[in-house]
């Protein structure tokens, strides 16, 4: 455009000054497209990073009806997003943990450490933490990092960046514990499984007849076999008729506990209701639930309120 | 083929890619796929430069549809302030008697301090938003101490070594030096050099990725790594070295990504761009090429790479410059630089020279003036080389005419040497009763940045009528590019003294001063109007802006 003959033609008196704080109009662009395949739609003034970390999150955490993926969906909507927030390690004796068959659990209303876990029911806990109420114990982050710190097996440390004044109430449910199906073993070689921290009594083999007797040392004998339960080793005698496979279940440590602000609890946890019933002991010394407590009079109460029952049916 | 202006390829940087491509569709002997200065490719280049537009939007909505390669600066929102109803804008009309508006001045307030702002170059979106240059730097006060992932480290000391975890999560670049071996064959096997990274990504997943590496340079991961557990290699020389980073400020080289080298002989290999401080007058950016063919048959033929052109780097009042640390920002041809105290903001390519300037030569010149190359860096000495077109004439003097940059005009010695315009300067050709021509080398310092016209006269005498006599010019253009910053902008103490620079998968930028790596805000204080609903657009959030007609 040329301007050297500029003529003005027409000027406007009024008004000649408008003032104000300009106001944010999003604009939908291909982030949002995505978001609307997994249900998602931009929170007010997020950006694209963070928008398509929620996207991301959709694809890896689902939604979905169970505990987990209610909280995923429920806590993505918000925008909130999981965060480690604690690490959970074995404490050592050299190099051996002190724990014989560690196993944490992470519940409703507390945590439960045990030293000595079995999967025929016996089971020896180190420490029990409960991290329900204001007045509990473990609370707050930082007193739960201490109470497992000072157990006799377990260790714990915050990740970095997390506040220690969280509630640890809203650490996931989840457990150390998991399963392992069809590990293959050679024969006559020593075998690395999966995993390490092998819950002790958990191991079955695929051919039990072959591999029949567990020894302490090195096997000598066809039949025998040997476990490293710490570091997930098994060591089996030659045999002549080749592979074979096992079965176990297995501790993963160190434990990396996430953290969603959202937190949800099922009426039919038995670990909830602890917390909405007065426990009466039987003079057999068992504890059972008797009238529900105050709070969950209040929770009833609430959910009565607001929702339809029809008594009879 | 040898020009006026120097033989090809060298000289063609600022001709679309996309040209030489087209070109290449023409039979071989054509002058069109031969020659940048064809009349072909004279015409067909400024669609060309079209169509590279064009192909660079398609291949960034290409990327949009994957949320990996999305780019994370893509419009979401901007900050509109509607004006009221009655408001009459100014309009004028032109010499040509088009009718166009005023644009209102528009002020708004940072920092509780009102600037007057610009409007959007084009006052449309893609100048508002795409294409803008940063009006604003502030230190965005997050630092940390920074680690890479996996320092300098050999070979064949990698498996010795634990991986850091990323400073945050990101795509991680690999750089690899040192690497000799391509190809590494078996029986019935053929295998290449890769590296695989183990560990976390950012969605949550654990995976494993092998990255091919084909040549000595910097690679990125598809994912983005959250954590990296462990790192290892196969079919890589063990005295080779390798760096693993997140933000990696290590890296010289950089991908042209908005082009590719295209030869006349139909291969198309990558571009790189890189800062020079190798001169001593201050930084130029280096641009080269690999020298052999296709990018997929690099890693077996080796990765040399052959020069195109070097551009000198200067400030706003064109003074030369030492820049430390620069980087290109990802979607745009924006470069950014920083010295010791300023940020520099550049779009890379060469300057195009005022050919309108450059007089023709002779209509029946006997003399054609070739050179390797006609793009140079200050300081460089050219060789122009003479080809006697006709040799059944043979001159019977010469004169050489050198005009710089400046304007000075200067006879040149047939050593370089630079003699007034007042001396007699021709040459005699010794050998011109004798019928004898020797061609001439003539070594010139090109000592200014600019265009340099050298001229080269030739008498002709007949040996038996001495009033018969000719004097024909031949000419070349040689020249010294230089390109100024679009905007240069001062940096606060924190932000000084960087020595690497990088954007984040995240589009943030960041520097590194020592081990400390910060990050730095940009912001863009442009604002686009839309007369017809009276409204004015901004790209930044302001707590007041002020509107006069």
């Amino acid at each position: 455009m040329s301007t050297t003959s500029l003529k003005i033609l027409f000027k406007a008196n009024v008004p000649t000054e408008t003032k104000g704080k300009p106001t944010r109009k999003d604009i939908p662009n291909s982030f949002d497209s995505a978001g609307h395949l997994v249900t998602l739609t931009r929170l007010p003034e997020e950006s694209n990073v963070d928008f398509r970390n929620r996207i991301f999150d959709a694809a890896v955490h689902p939604p979905g009806p169970t505990y987990q993926r209610c909280l995923n969906a429920i806590a993505r909507d918000f925008g909130y997003m999981r965060d480690k927030a604690i690490q959970i390690s074995l404490k050592l004796s050299g190099d051996t943990p002190i724990a014989t068959s560690p196993r944490v659990d992470i519940l409703a209303n507390k945590i439960i450490m045990y030293s000595d876990w079995r999967p025929d029911g016996t089971a020896i806990i180190d420490t029990e933490i409960r991290t329900y109420k204001i007045d509990d114990a473990g609370y707050l982050l930082t007193d739960l990092v201490d109470l497992i710190n000072s157990s006799t097996c377990f260790s714990a440390s915050i990740y970095s960046g997390i506040r220690t004044n969280m509630f640890s109430s809203a650490l996931l449910q989840q457990s150390s514990i998991f399963t392992i199906n069809d590990d293959g073993i050679e024969p006559g070689k020593l075998t690395n499984l999966a995993t390490g921290n092998i819950i002790r009594g958990s191991l079955s083999l695929s051919n039990s007849d072959v591999f029949s007797t567990e020894t302490i040392s090195a096997p000598t004998a066809v039949g025998e076999y040997q476990v490293d339960y710490v570091n997930g080793k098994i060591y089996t005698y030659l045999v002549s008729d080749g592979h074979s496979y096992c079965s176990y279940k297995s501790s993963i440590f160190p434990l990396e506990v996430d953290y969603l602000p959202v937190m949800i609890y099922s009426l039919q946890d038995d670990n909830f209701q602890y917390e909405l019933f007065n426990i009466e002991t039987l003079e057999s010394s068992e504890e059972v639930k008797a009238l529900p407590n105050a709070e969950g009079s209040e929770i009833y109460h609430q959910l009565f309120k607001e929702t339809q029952f029809f008594w009879g049916e | 083929m040898t020009t006026t202006l120097g033989t090809w390829p060298q000289d063609r940087y600022y001709l679309s890619y996309i040209t030489q491509r087209m070109m290449n569709r023409a039979p071989d002997w054509t002058h069109a796929r031969k020659w940048p200065f064809s009349v072909s490719q004279q015409l067909f280049n400024p669609l060309c430069l079209e169509i590279e537009e064009t192909v660079s939007g398609l291949i960034e909505e290409r990327n949009n549809m994957h949320l990996s390669s999305a780019n994370i600066d893509l419009l979401g929102h901007l900050f509109s302030l509607d004006l009221q109803d009655e408001v009459d804008f100014s309009y004028s009309e032109t010499s040509d008697g088009t009718m166009s508006y005023t644009p209102p001045v528009v002020y708004a307030d940072i920092s509780d301090t009102e600037y007057q702002l610009t409007i959007a170059e084009n006052n449309d979106i893609k100048s508002l938003w795409y294409d803008a240059i940063p009006s604003r730097v502030e230190d965005a006060s997050v630092s940390y101490t920074y680690q890479e992932v996996i320092p300098y480290t050999l070979i064949s000391a990698l498996s010795s070594l634990t991986p850091n975890t990323p400073v945050f999560p990101g795509h991680l670049s690999i750089t690899l030096s040192g690497n000799s071996t391509w190809r590494t064959e078996t029986s019935d096997m053929v295998y290449y050099p890769k590296v695989y990274i183990v560990g976390t990504t950012r969605k949550g997943t654990f995976k494993t990725e092998a990255i091919p590496l084909s040549y000595n340079g910097t690679f990125k991961t598809v994912s983005q790594w959250e954590t990296v557990s462990s790192v290892f290699v196969s079919y890589v020389d063990d005295d080779a070295h390798i760096t693993i980073d997140v933000l990696p400020f290590s890296v010289k080289e950089h991908v042209d990504k908005k082009s590719v080298y295209v030869s006349r002989d139909d291969y198309e290999t990558y571009r790189f761009i890189s800062l020079s401080n190798d001169r001593s007058f201050g930084s130029t950016l280096y641009v080269d090429h690999f020298t052999t063919g296709n990018m997929e048959i690099v890693r077996e033929f080796g990765d040399t790479k052959d020069p195109e052109c070097e551009i000198e780097l200067l400030d706003t009042d064109e003074n030369n410059v030492n820049i430390n640390a620069m980087c290109i920002k990802e979607n745009t041809k924006q470069i950014f630089c920083f010295t010791s105290n300023k940020l520099l903001v550049y779009n890379y390519g060469i300057p195009v020279p005022d050919f309108q300037s450059f007089p023709e030569d002779d209509i029946f010149t006997k003399f054609d003036l070739t050179s390797d190359r006609w793009i140079y860096a200050r300081d460089e000495t050219a060789v122009i080389r003479t080809k006697n077109l006709d040799v059944l004439n043979t001159p019977n003097k010469i004169r050489w005419t050198l005009k710089k940059p400046s304007g000075t005009e200067y006879y040149v010695g047939q050593n370089g040497s630079l003699w007034s315009t007042s001396t007699d300067a021709w040459i005699y050709n010794v050998g011109h009763e004798g019928s004898i021509w020797i061609e001439n080398n003539l070594n010139l310092l090109l000592d200014e940045t600019g265009t340099y016209t050298l001229t080269f006269e030739v008498f002709y005498s007949n040996l038996y009528d001495q009033k018969d006599t000719e004097t024909l010019k031949s000419r070349m253009m040689l020249y010294v590019p230089s390109i100024t910053p679009e905007i240069e902008l001062d940096l606060s103490t924190n932000l000084q003294d960087a020595d690497g620079v990088v954007f984040n998968s995240d589009g943030e930028l960041w520097i590194s001063v020592g081990d400390t790596i910060r990050k730095i805000d940009l912001f863009y204080d442009y604002y686009l109007v839309d007369y017809e609903n009276k409204t004015v657009w901004f790209r930044e959030e302001y707590e007041s802006a002020r509107v006069t007609i």
